[in-house]
């Protein structure tokens, strides 16, 4: 598959609704759009696509900051028993997982079973933070939280705790888990939901289990074996579900992931935003003209000219749509002849129509042409692609030499010159000049470029691109904005997750 | 490795992506030759069979759109044989349809047979039969245009039936009910709600759409 040409744009300041204040200069937007093909440096990775990422996750106890004296830690490390005999505060075996919860997912979430409830019972299952002192119970401290066995109160950060749930005893099984979709830490028994509390702590949380009385006895799982509460079925939780989910719900209940619950919580919502009559429609038609597909755009009149009931253009702000129907045939045309590697043919028509474009200095392009330079590296590139290597060489010597020191254009130049370099030069890390996408790169240029020209034009950011993109440029950046207040917690944005939601009731 | 959250100058969006989006729409709504126009225009390779699909789809709707609900019913049968046995909503909603074109056709009599074959069955169920009550109650009137329940003949009403079915249509053939388009706008303008709940502006006015795009 090849590189997708990827856009890149400034971030505006968000609360300008996230359009620019500072308007970018359109040269170096299109010179570093030109090189989004190159494969990325070192060390960074794919991009806001990748799914849980590959973060640590507890897999057994921490016998090393464990109260050491109180407790001892099986050999396996998944079971904990308390040994002493005194039962003072201080006194409490604490023992937290090796590795706090991953947080890039929408849920984390182990158990614990009560092998023996000794002497009092005193067991707490929760979360704790770096810092914790392992003498105390889960939730008596700050940023802790913990649900416990013998009065089944929630505690959460401070020694007297709220009722909350069942106490719970030898041979139960009590489950602990962080929702990050809404932040909530919620605790289950037997396989049941027993309650959720709105999660405050940041950072870094470790799954913890405390034994404080003679005997006390328990194991932890964390995954490797089937959960009690099996987070692939819950039936009980709608507790925190407003009462307008009910109604769809109530036939889908019995057989939800609890994940996929927090999902639909978050479908729901998304479901019910209306959605202003002909937002599609206009937003389709302004790519259409932004990026001059001429033809498609007559097609797309011609079906929609017919629908029922007809859509209303009135609303449209008519400067606007002259601003992109501004030389949409020449455009369209100029589009062509770029994506069929015609360069000659279509700098030759630049010249007749739109020369400006070619001159140094337009629009403060310093003292080269971008437009140009765009134009003359494709050339070289299409010479490349049809084995004319010689020829290749002389028109780079003629127009592209001169750019090899200038910062901006030099990485792209060296690129197309080490074309040469290479038996299969496709293959090779600067195959991406041969991709189409390329072609499309310098087509976009162009396109940009005459539109530019538009003596009328008021809106240089709307020129770089179609509304369509800055709604999606918005959705990322408000996505990883949320994201961020959450202490970066929760699933990764991915654009193409965000719009494919729909999700399945049967559960695929 | 994710987007480093404060670095949002370097927000990338995929050409594919944004090709998809608009495909989505296209493919939707059923408009065949831009789809094919857009398609040879930004070399998106298209899988040629479901465009047949949606010429059947765009017929089905067409006809629904025309009053035409028994011919749109009858050929819905044909492409998605058990999609209206399990859709009894929308099965009913289209049964209406051609009790309202009835109706409108000043065809009385006709319109009132129909309804006891076939819109009465559904009465055994609760929910039905307030939906049936409303629609009968349109005979009472010399002038159903000028009744309570007049809505029920608009042309928004058609319309929105025919929206179901095009997407119980397209849940039905797996493909997805609500365009990536929609999914988009709905997303962002949710997403930017909590954020602007988030940063708590006081006095901010809600996210609005074409507001974002004219601003």
């Amino acid at each position: 598959m090849s590189a997708a040409t990827n856009r890149t744009a400034t971030a505006g300041n968000l609360s300008n609704n996230g359009n620019t204040t500072n308007q970018q200069d359109p040269a170096s937007y299109f010179l570093a759009l030109a090189r989004q093909g190159s494969p990325p440096p070192e060390g960074l990775t794919g991009g806001a696509d990748e799914e849980y990422e590959r973060e640590d996750v507890p897999t057994e106890l921490n016998t090393i900051n464990s109260s050491g004296g109180f407790v001892v830690v099986s050999t396996d490390k998944l079971s904990v028993k308390y040994t002493n005999v005194n039962l003072h505060g201080h006194d409490v075996g604490a023992v937290q997982a090796n590795k706090p919860a991953p947080v890039k997912r929408l849920v984390y979430y182990f158990e614990m079973y009560v092998k023996n409830a000794g002497a009092r019972g005193q067991f707490a299952i929760g979360f704790t933070n770096e810092t914790f002192k392992m003498r105390r119970q889960p939730g008596w401290e700050a940023n802790t939280c913990g649900y416990h066995g013998d009065d089944g109160h929630l505690y959460h950060g401070h020694g007297k705790g709220q009722p909350f749930g069942p106490t719970f005893t030898t041979n139960d099984t009590v489950g602990a888990g962080i929702n990050y979709g809404s932040q909530e830490f919620f605790f289950t028994k037997n396989g049941a939901i027993v309650g959720a509390v709105k999660k405050e702590i940041t950072g870094a949380l470790f799954p913890t289990v405390a034994v404080h009385s003679q005997n006390e006895e328990i194991e932890v799982n964390f995954g490797q074996k089937q959960f009690a509460f099996d987070i692939k079925a819950s039936c009980s939780f709608f507790s925190s579900l407003p009462c307008f989910c009910w109604i769809n719900l109530s036939v889908c209940m019995m057989t939800f992931e609890y994940e996929r619950l927090e999902r639909m919580k978050q479908h729901l919502r998304i479901d019910k935003t209306p959605l202003s009559p002909n937002a599609s429609y206009k937003l389709v038609r302004s790519y259409l003209l932004h990026y001059g597909y001429e033809e498609t755009l007559n097609s797309f009149e011609l079906a929609t000219k017919n629908t029922v009931p007809p859509i209303s253009m009135s609303q449209e702000n008519g400067s606007d749509v002259q601003d992109i129907m501004y030389a949409l045939n020449q455009r369209r045309e100029l589009r062509q002849l770029i994506r069929n590697g015609e360069i000659d043919a279509a700098i030759n028509k630049i010249r007749q129509w739109f020369p400006q474009i070619l001159e140094p200095d337009y629009l403060l392009q310093d003292d080269k042409s971008a437009t140009c330079f765009l134009l003359h590296c494709q050339k070289f590139i299409e010479l490349v692609r049809v084995g004319e290597l010689e020829e290749a060489v002389n028109y780079g010597r003629m127009e592209l030499a001169k750019f090899f020191e200038l910062p901006g254009y030099n990485d792209l130049v060296q690129d197309c010159v080490a074309l040469l370099a290479y038996e299969e030069p496709l293959q090779s890390a600067v195959g991406y000049l041969l991709e189409g996408t390329q072609r499309e790169t310098v087509a976009d240029t162009v396109n940009a470029m005459v539109l530019l020209t538009n003596p009328n034009v008021k809106d240089l950011q709307g020129c770089l691109q179609s509304y369509l993109e800055r709604v999606v440029r918005q959705l990322t950046v408000c996505c990883l904005e949320k994201r961020s207040l959450s202490g970066n917690q929760g699933e990764c944005f991915s654009l193409r997750r965000a719009l494919n939601s729909n999700y399945n009731a049967k559960g695929s | 490795m994710d987007v480093d959250p404060p670095n949002y100058d370097n927000v990338t969006i995929n050409d594919s992506d944004v090709h998809s989006i608009v495909l989505s729409y296209l493919v939707h709504n059923c408009y065949r030759e831009t789809v094919e126009s857009f398609a040879a225009g930004t070399g998106m390779n298209q899988p040629a069979d479901y465009l047949e699909d949606i010429e059947k789809r765009k017929k089905i709707f067409q006809c629904a759109l025309e009053g035409n609900a028994l011919k749109a019913i009858e050929l819905t049968e044909q492409l998605a044989p058990d999609l209206l046995e399990s859709n009894k909503d929308l099965h009913f909603d289209l049964l209406s349809l051609h009790f309202v074109e009835l109706v409108r056709s000043k065809k009385c009599n006709e319109a009132l047979e129909f309804a006891q074959t076939k819109l009465t069955p559904f009465g055994k169920v609760q929910k039905y039969v307030e939906k049936l009550e409303d629609f009968m109650a349109l005979l009472a009137y010399e002038e159903p245009e000028k009744s309570p329940m007049f809505h029920l003949l608009s042309l928004e009403h058609r319309q929105q039936v025919v929206d179901s079915l095009n997407r119980a249509i397209l849940a039905h053939a797996k493909l997805p009910s609500h365009t990536a388009m929609e999914r988009l706008i709905q997303q962002t303008t949710v997403v930017r709600q909590l954020l602007n709940q988030d940063h708590a502006k006081d006095g901010h006015p809600p996210f609005a759409l074409k507001d974002f795009l004219n601003g």
